[in-house]
C-alpha cells in the first residue's frame, strides 16, 4: 500500500479538495493573490492598448475632409462627438480614428457619394509660426490647416517637433501612464509571487507537521513492516512536490486561464469581426491541446515508470556486485541494464517527439493567427473599418494569449506529479494504525510489581510466545536468559507496550498495562536495548533527551553512577562532545554505559535491560557488571542477561525456550536441579 | 569545459547530428527574425494607403509560410539535439556502469551504493541537460540576441542604442541574481537535507523515542526544524520572487522606450510606423536570450562539475588487475597459501596463513566474528588481493590465471544472499548461462529445494527479490547454493553457507552432495561445528591467525577454542 508506482486510486478532485483544506488561515491570503492576478492580467492587457491609442491619437492623429449632410453629422456625433471640425460652410475635418468606430456600410457610402475624401491630412491650428508656414504646402482653412503627410515630410526634424507638439505632448502623457502602470505592475507581481509561496510553505509547514506527528502516534509494528526510507520520502520529498500544487499547478493555471480569458474579452470588445476571425484557429488549438494532453501523459508515464525501474535495477546490480563479479557476469549484466537503459532512452525519445510536434505547431497557430489578423485586418484598416493601432494592438494580444498555452504541457506534468505525491501523503495520513493510547490511570506512585498472565503474542503467524506467566515483585530483580530466537526481546517489548499481547494478560501492580496512560507507563520503565540508538547532538543530549528537567548536574551524576564518567571525561569536549563527530567512535561498551546514563536519568520504577552480547574490554567490563549491579538495586528490573555476574546479582531466573518458560528459580535452586540452567552454567555458555 | 573531453569521442561520432542541429538552428533564428520584417511592410504599405489587391494576403502567406518552415526546422532541431543528448546520455550511463563493474570490494566497500547511485542518475541528467540544452541554447541565444540587434540596427541605430539601455542592466540582474540565488538555494538545500536527516533519525530511533515519550520533544524539535526551512524558503523567495518581475520590468522598458522615442521618431520621420511595430517585435524576441545567457551559464557550471565527477569514478583503477596469462585447459583444485598476508588498512588482517589443500579433500573454516574466515575465501576468488605470500591454484599463482578462468573454477556461496529480482531460474543460471532446465532441476533437486520449488505456482520460473516473492532465509541460502553447484566448480567454498538451513535439511543436503564433493576442493565456513566433522583438516582463527589445526578429534583432544565451541553446541543440540 506504500508502493511508489501503483496506480492512483484516489480522484483528483477528492485531492485538491483536501490540499485546499490545509489553506488554515492563508486562504485569504490566497484569495489576495488571485485578485491581485486578475489586477495583473488587467495591466498587461492595458499595454498593447496604450500602443493603440498612441498610434491613432497621436502618431497617425490624421483627418479626412468631409461634406456631410445635416443628418450624417447628427449619425457621427452619436458616435463621437468631437469627430468634426467645421473646416468652411459645407466641409468639416473627421478624425480618420473616428471612421472605425462608424458602421462600415455608412462610411462605404460616403466614399460612394463622393462625400467622403481619402486623403489624410494633419491638422493644424493658426497659431503656428509664420516662417514655416511659407515653407509649407497646405490648404487653409477658417480657423485650421492642413497638412499632407508628403509636404510634412520636406521640413526638418525641429520643425515638425514644433509644429505636432500636441501630438507629441499626447505620446508622453500615454509614456507616463505605460510608465506608471509598469512600476505598479513589478510590485504588484512580487507581492503575488510572495503571497503565493509563503501560502505554498505554510502549507508544506502544516502538512509536514502533521505527517510528523502521525508518524510518532504510529504502532511499532507499523516501522516493522514499513522501509524507514519510504516514511522519510512522505514527510520530505512528497510534501515538496505537493507544494508545487499550491505554487506551479494552481495559480499557474490561475494566470494562464486569466490571460486567455482576458485577451479574448477585451479582443472581442475592441473589434468583435476581426477577433471571430483570429479565433478560427481556437479549434485547432484545443484540438492539439486535447490531443497532446492524452500523448504527453502516457508518455511521461511511461518515462517515470522506466526510469525508477533503470534505478531500482542499478541499486540491484550496485548491491549484487561482488556476486556478478565472482559469476564473471559483468557482460550479462551490462547487456541487462543497457536494457532498460535503452528502454528509458526510447521512452525519452517519444517524449521529445510529443514535444517536439506539440510546441512547433503551437507556434505555427500562433503565426497563422497573426497571418489572419495582418490580412483581414488589413483589409478593414484601407476600408477604414479598424485602425492600424487596432491591428499593431492585436498582434500583440495573439502573443499573448499564445503564451500560456506554450506551458500549458509542463502545468499537465507538474499537476500529474504533485497529485500523486498528494495521495502517497494522504494515504499515509490516513494510515489507522495508531498506537491505542485509552488508558487513564497516571500520576500514582508505582510499586513496580511486574505479572504476565498466560501471556501469548506474535508477529506474524508463528507464536513467539506461548502461555508466558511469571511475576516480579516490587524492588526484585528477574534474569531472563535462553538461547537466540526463544522470546526474550518479545517479553520486555510488551511490558513497554511496544507490541500488544494477543492473548492473556500483562498487570503492573495488578491492573492490566492498557490501562495505564501510555506516556505515564513508559516514563515509569527504563528501558535499555541491545544495540544503542545514538542521536545526533551532544552526549548530554543523548543523556538528557529531551527532558529539559534534567540539568546538566543530574547528568554528570547519573553518569558517574553508572562509571561512563571516565570516557566521557577523556573525550575533547566532555560532555558537549558531539556523537556525530568525525573522530568520534564509542566502543560497544562506551554506549552501553551511555545508554545507562540514559536510563537512570529519567529515575524508573522498572528498569528493564536488554545486555548487549558481543563482547568488551576486560576494564569495560568491569565498569559495565559494576553499573548494572548498581542499576538493579532499589527498582524492580528484568534483564535480558548473557553476563554471569549479571545472573548472579539478580534474584531470580527465568529460562526460556522457544516461547515458553522452562525453569524458573534462584541461581542456586537452578543449579541444584541440574537441568537446562546447569547445563549452560556448566558449560560456561554465559561466560 | 576539460571535464567534457571525457565523451570527446561522442562528440565526433555525431558530429553531424550537432552539425545539422545547429544549422537548423540557425534557419530557425533567421526566419523568426523576418516575420516582424513582414508584419513591418505591411504596416507600411497600410500607412502609405498604396494597397493593391492581393498584397495583403500576400504578406499574410509569407508569414503562415516562414512560419512553417520555423516549425519544421525546430522539429528537426529539437530532433537532432535532444535525441543526440539522449543518445550520450545513455552511452555515458553504459559506460559508467561497465567501468563500475570492473571496479572491486576494496571500491565497494569505501563508497556508498547511494552516492553511486547519484553519480549515474543526477550527474549524468545535468552532464546532458548541459549537452542538451545548455550549449545549444547557449548558441541559440547568443545567435538570436546579436541577429535581433543587428536587425534593429538595419532599422535605426540611435533607436536601438537607447532602447538596449536596460539591457546591459538585464544580464548584471540576471547574472548577479543568479548567484544571490545560488547560495539561497543551497541554503535551501541545506534546511532540507537537516529536515531529512531529523525524520531518518527519529524514525529508527523510534524504540528509544517511545521507551522515552521522547514524542513531544521530537515533535517540538521537528517544528524547530521545519520552521527553519520554512524560514530560509521564504528567503529565497524574496529574491526569486523579484526576478522574473524585474526581468517583465526590464523587457517592457524597453518597450516604453520604443513607445516614447519611437513614437515620436515616426512623427518626426526619422522611422516607419513598421519600423515601431517591429522594433517591439525584436524586443520582445531579444528578452529571451538575455534570461537564457544567465541561465544557461549557470547550467553549464553544473553540468561541468557533474561530468568532473563522474570523470573522477571513471578514472578510478581497478585494483585487481586482470593480468593472467597462463590459460590452464582444466583446472584441478589443488589450493596453496604460502605465507599470506593481507590488511584493509594498515593493521595487517590475516597473518601468515599457510594452506594445503587437495581435490576430494575438504577444509573446515572456524573462528569469531571478524578473525578473517570470511577474508581467506575471498582472497582464493580474488576479490581482494594478498599483500604478501602466494595463493596457488594447481601450482600456478592466481594472479597469472586470467580472472574470468579463476572465478569460473570456483563455486562461491557468499554469507550475504543475494538474490537478483529474477526467476529462480535464471538466479540459478547466474553460475551457467547455458543450463538446460533438466540441469537446474537437478541441482534444485541436490540442494533440497524441490518440494517448495514444485510448491510454488510457477516453479523455477518464480520471481524471487524485492518485487517477487519473498523466500526464507534458508531457501535463498540454498539457491544461492544451487548457483555455485551448477558452475561445475573445481573448488567450492561455502561462507556459512547453510547458516539459516535447519540442521535435519543441512545433513540431508550434504549427504546429496557426498558424490559431487569428491573430487573437488572444498572449503566449508561454518559456525556449525557438526558439519565439519568429517573435515580432512580444519582451521581454527582467531584475530587474523590460524591458533588451531588439525581433524576434529585432535582438536577436540587439544581443548582450545575448538574444544570449548563444540561443547556449547553440542549442549544447544540437547535444549
Amino acid at each position: 500500500m506504500y508502493e511508489e508506482d501503483k496506480i492512483r486510486k484516489i480522484t483528483n478532485r477528492a485531492i485538491i479538495r483536501r490540499l485546499l483544506g490545509y489553506l488554515g488561515r492563508e486562504k485569504w491570503l490566497m484569495a489576495v493573490a488571485v485578485m491581485l492576478t486578475v489586477i495583473l492580467t488587467g495591466i498587461q492587457l492595458s499595454f498593447p492598448y496604450l500602443t493603440k491609442i498612441a498610434i491613432d491619437n497621436y502618431i497617425l492623429s490624421t483627418v479626412q475632409v468631409i461634406k456631410p449632410e445635416e443628418s450624417d453629422i447628427e449619425f457621427i456625433n452619436s458616435f463621437d462627438s468631437k469627430a468634426l471640425t467645421i473646416l468652411d460652410e459645407e466641409c468639416y475635418a473627421i478624425k480618420s480614428k473616428t471612421l472605425s468606430l462608424i458602421p462600415a456600410s455608412f462610411v462605404d457610402k460616403l466614399y460612394e457619394k463622393g462625400k467622403l475624401q481619402r486623403e489624410k491630412y494633419y491638422m493644424f491650428m493658426d497659431s503656428y509660426d509664420e516662417a514655416l508656414w511659407s515653407i509649407l504646402d497646405y490648404q487653409s482653412f477658417l480657423n485650421v490647416r492642413l497638412v499632407s503627410e508628403r509636404a510634412l515630410r520636406q521640413l526638418n526634424i525641429r520643425q515638425i517637433l514644433s509644429l505636432r507638439r500636441s501630438d507629441i505632448d499626447g505620446i508622453k502623457h500615454i509614456a507616463l501612464i505605460f510608465l506608471f502602470l509598469l512600476f505598479i505592475h513589478l510590485g504588484l507581481t512580487f507581492a503575488s509571487i510572495f503571497i503565493l509561496a509563503y501560502t505554498g510553505q505554510m502549507v508544506m509547514y502544516r502538512i509536514r507537521k502533521k505527517i510528523f506527528t502521525h508518524i510518532q502516534r504510529l504502532r511499532i509494528s507499523f516501522f516493522d513492516r514499513i522501509p524507514s526510507g519510504r516514511l522519510v520520502t512522505r514527510a520530505t520529498n512528497d510534501a515538496e512536490k505537493l507544494n508545487e500544487f499550491f505554487t506551479d499547478v494552481l495559480t499557474g493555471f490561475f494566470q494562464d486561464i486569466f490571460q486567455c480569458i482576458g485577451v479574448m474579452i477585451v479582443m472581442f470588445n475592441l473589434q468583435l469581426r476581426l477577433s471571430l476571425v483570429t479565433y478560427t484557429v481556437l479549434p485547432l488549438i484545443v484540438l492539439a491541446i486535447s490531443i497532446f494532453r492524452v500523448k504527453v501523459r502516457r508518455v511521461y508515464q511511461k518515462v517515470r515508470e522506466l526510469l525508477s525501474k533503470m534505478n531500482s535495477k542499478l541499486a540491484e546490480y550496485l548491491n549484487g556486485m561482488k556476486v556478478i563479479q565472482l559469476f564473471n557476469q559483468e557482460r550479462e549484466t551490462s547487456k541487462n541494464f543497457n536494457k532498460v537503459n535503452k528502454a528509458y532512452y526510447n521512452a525519452n525519445m517519444k517524449q521529445i517527439l510529443v514535444y517536439g510536434v506539440f510546441r512547433p505547431s503551437i507556434d505555427l497557430l500562433a503565426s497563422i493567427g497573426i497571418a489572419l489578423v495582418l490580412w483581414y485586418g488589413g483589409r478593414e484598416v484601407i476600408r477604414d473599418t479598424i485602425t492600424l493601432g487596432m491591428l499593431v494592438a492585436f498582434i500583440s494580444y495573439i502573443k499573448m494569449f499564445f503564451d500560456p498555452i506554450h506551458d500549458i504541457s509542463e502545468r499537465f506534468n507538474i499537476a500529474e506529479d504533485a497529485m500523486a505525491a498528494s495521495e502517497r501523503v494522504f494515504t499515509l495520513l490516513d494510515t489507522k494504525e495508531e498506537e491505542r493510547n485509552t488508558g487513564t490511570i497516571k500520576n500514582v506512585t508505582l510499586d513496580g510489581k511486574i505479572e504476565f498472565k498466560n501471556v501469548w503474542h506474535r508477529y506474524k503467524e508463528e507464536w513467539v510466545l506461548k502461555d508466558v506467566s511469571f511475576i516480579v515483585n516490587p524492588k526484585e530483580s528477574l534474569a531472563i536468559v535462553g538461547p537466540t530466537g526463544a522470546g526474550k526481546t518479545s517479553i520486555i517489548s510488551l511490558i513497554a507496550r511496544f507490541y500488544e499481547s494477543e492473548k492473556g494478560e500483562i498487570l503492573i501492580d495488578n491492573l492490566p498495562v492498557s490501562e495505564y496512560d501510555l506516556n505515564f507507563l513508559r516514563q515509569n520503565t527504563g528501558i535499555v536495548m541491545q544495540d544503542v540508538f545514538l542521536f545526533a547532538g551532544s552526549i548530554k543530549d543523548n543523556i538528557r533527551l529531551h527532558n529539559s528537567k534534567i540539568n546538566d548536574d543530574d547528568i554528570r551524576q547519573v553518569s558517574e553512577y553508572v562509571n561512563a564518567n571516565k570516557f566521557i571525561n577523556n573525550l575533547p569536549k566532555t560532555y558537549d562532545t558531539n556523537v556525530k563527530e568525525r573522530g568520534v567512535r564509542f566502543s560497544m561498551g562506551e554506549r552501553q554505559l551511555l545508554s545507562f546514563a540514559r536510563a537512570l536519568a529519567v529515575n524508573p520504577t522498572i528498569l528493564i535491560l536488554d545486555e548487549a552480547t558481543s563482547s568488551v574490554d576486560s576494564e569495560t567490563e568491569s565498569l559495565i557488571q559494576d553499573a548494572i549491579t548498581k542499576l538493579l538495586e532499589e527498582r524492580t528490573s528484568i534483564v535480558i542477561a548473557h553476563r554471569l555476574s549479571t545472573i548472579k546479582t539478580v534474584d531470580r531466573i527465568l529460562v526460556i525456550d522457544k516461547g515458553k518458560i522452562v525453569e524458573e528459580g534462584k541461581h542456586s535452586d537452578l543449579i541444584k536441579k541440574k537441568g537446562m540452567y546447569y547445563a549452560l552454567y556448566k558449560l560456561q555458555y554465559l561466560k | 569545459m576539460r571535464n567534457f573531453l571525457t565523451i570527446k569521442e561522442d562528440f565526433i561520432k555525431y558530429k553531424w547530428a550537432f552539425i545539422a542541429g545547429f544549422c537548423t538552428l540557425l534557419i530557425v533564428d533567421v526566419l523568426q527574425l523576418l516575420i516582424p520584417r513582414v508584419i513591418k511592410y505591411a504596416v507600411d504599405t497600410l500607412v502609405s494607403g498604396d494597397v493593391y489587391q492581393g498584397i495583403l494576403l500576400r504578406y499574410a502567406l509569407y508569414i503562415v509560410l516562414i512560419a512553417l518552415g520555423v516549425a519544421i526546422c525546430r522539429f528537426v532541431w529539437r530532433f537532432f539535439i535532444f535525441i543526440t543528448a539522449r543518445k550520450m546520455e545513455r552511452n555515458l550511463r553504459l559506460r559508467l556502469f561497465s567501468h563500475l563493474e570492473t571496479l572491486g570490494m576494496k571500491f565497494y566497500s569505501n563508497t556508498r551504493v547511494g552516492d553511486l547511485m547519484a553519480r549515474s542518475t543526477n550527474d549524468i541528467e545535468a552532464v546532458r541537460r548541459t549537452i542538451g540544452i545548455g550549449f545549444l541554447i547557449g548558441t541559440d541565444s547568443l545567435v538570436l540576441g546579436t541577429l535581433s540587434i543587428v536587425f534593429m540596427i538595419f532599422i535605426n541605430l540611435k533607436l536601438t542604442l537607447i532602447a538596449l539601455i536596460p539591457f546591459p542592466f538585464l544580464i548584471f540582474f540576471v547574472l548577479f541574481f543568479g548567484k544571490l540565488l545560488f547560495k539561497k538555494f543551497e541554503s535551501v538545500q541545506a534546511g532540507f537535507s537537516n529536515l531529512t536527516t531529523t525524520v531518518e533519525e527519529n524514525v529508527r530511533g523510534v524504540r528509544v523515542i517511545r521507551g522515552y515519550n521522547q514524542e513531544e520533544g521530537e515533535i517540538k524539535k521537528f517544528l524547530k526544524i521545519n520552521r527553519d526551512y520554512v524560514t530560509r524558503n521564504i528567503n529565497l523567495i524574496k529574491t526569486w520572487g523579484m526576478f522574473f518581475p524585474l526581468i517583465f520590468f526590464l523587457a517592457n522598458f524597453s518597450i516604453w522606450i520604443i513607445l516614447r522615442f519611437g513614437g515620436v521618431g515616426v512623427i518626426t520621420g526619422t522611422i516607419s510606423m513598421g519600423d515601431f511595430v517591429a522594433f517591439q517585435a525584436y524586443l520582445m524576441i531579444l528578452v529571451w536570450p538575455m534570461i537564457a545567457i544567465g541561465w544557461v551559464v549557470n547550467l553549464i557550471q553544473r553540468g561541468s562539475a557533474s561530468m568532473g565527477r563522474i570523470n573522477k569514478l571513471l578514472d578510478t583503477q581497478p585494483e585487481i588487475k586482470d593480468t593472467g596469462m597462463t590459460k590452464i585447459d582444466r583446472i584441478k583444485g589443488i589450493l596453496r597459501f604460502r605465507k599470506v598476508y593481507f590488511s584493509y588498512n594498515e593493521e595487517p588482517f590475516l597473518k601468515d596463513i599457510n594452506i594445503n589443500l587437495e581435490p576430494g579433500k575438504k577444509l573446515g573454516v572456524v573462528g569469531g566474528i571478524g578473525s578473517g574466515k570470511t577474508t581467506l575465501v575471498d582472497l582464493i576468488a580474488r576479490v581482494y588481493d594478498v599483500d604478501q605470500g602466494d595463493i596457488l591454484i594447481d601450482g600456478i599463482k592466481i594472479k597469472d590465471i586470467p580472472l574470468d578462468q579463476l572465478r569460473q573454477s570456483i563455486g562461491f556461496v557468499p554469507q550475504e544472499v543475494f538474490l537478483f529480482s529474477d526467476t529462480i531460474k535464471e538466479n540459478i543460471r547466474l553460475g551457467n548461462p547455458k543450463a538446460t532446465d533438466q540441469e537446474v532441476m537437478n541441482v534444485i533437486k541436490l540442494c533440497g529445494l524441490e518440494e517448495e520449488i514444485e510448491e510454488s505456482p510457477q516453479g523455477i520460473e518464480t520471481v524471487v527479490g524485492e518485487r517477487g516473492l519473498s523466500l526464507s532465509g534458508g531457501q535463498r541460502q540454498r539457491v544461492t547454493l544451487a548457483r555455485a553447484i551448477i558452475k561445475n566448480p573445481s573448488i567450492l567454498i561455502l561462507d556459512d553457507a547453510l547458516s539459516s538451513v535447519d540442521t535435519e535439511k543441512e545433513t540431508q543436503i550434504i549427504n546429496n552432495l557426498r558424490n559431487f564433493l569428491m573430487e573437488r576442493s572444498t572449503i566449508i565456513v561454518s559456525h556449525r561445528l557438526k558439519s565439519l566433522i568429517d573435515a580432512d583438516e580444519i582451521i581454527v582463527f582467531k584475530d587474523g591467525e590460524i591458533v588451531e589445526r588439525g581433524q576434529h578429534y585432535e582438536l577436540v583432544q587439544i581443548d582450545g577454542i575448538y574444544a570449548n565451541l563444540y561443547k556449547i553446541q553440542q549442549l544447544e543440540e540437547v535444549l
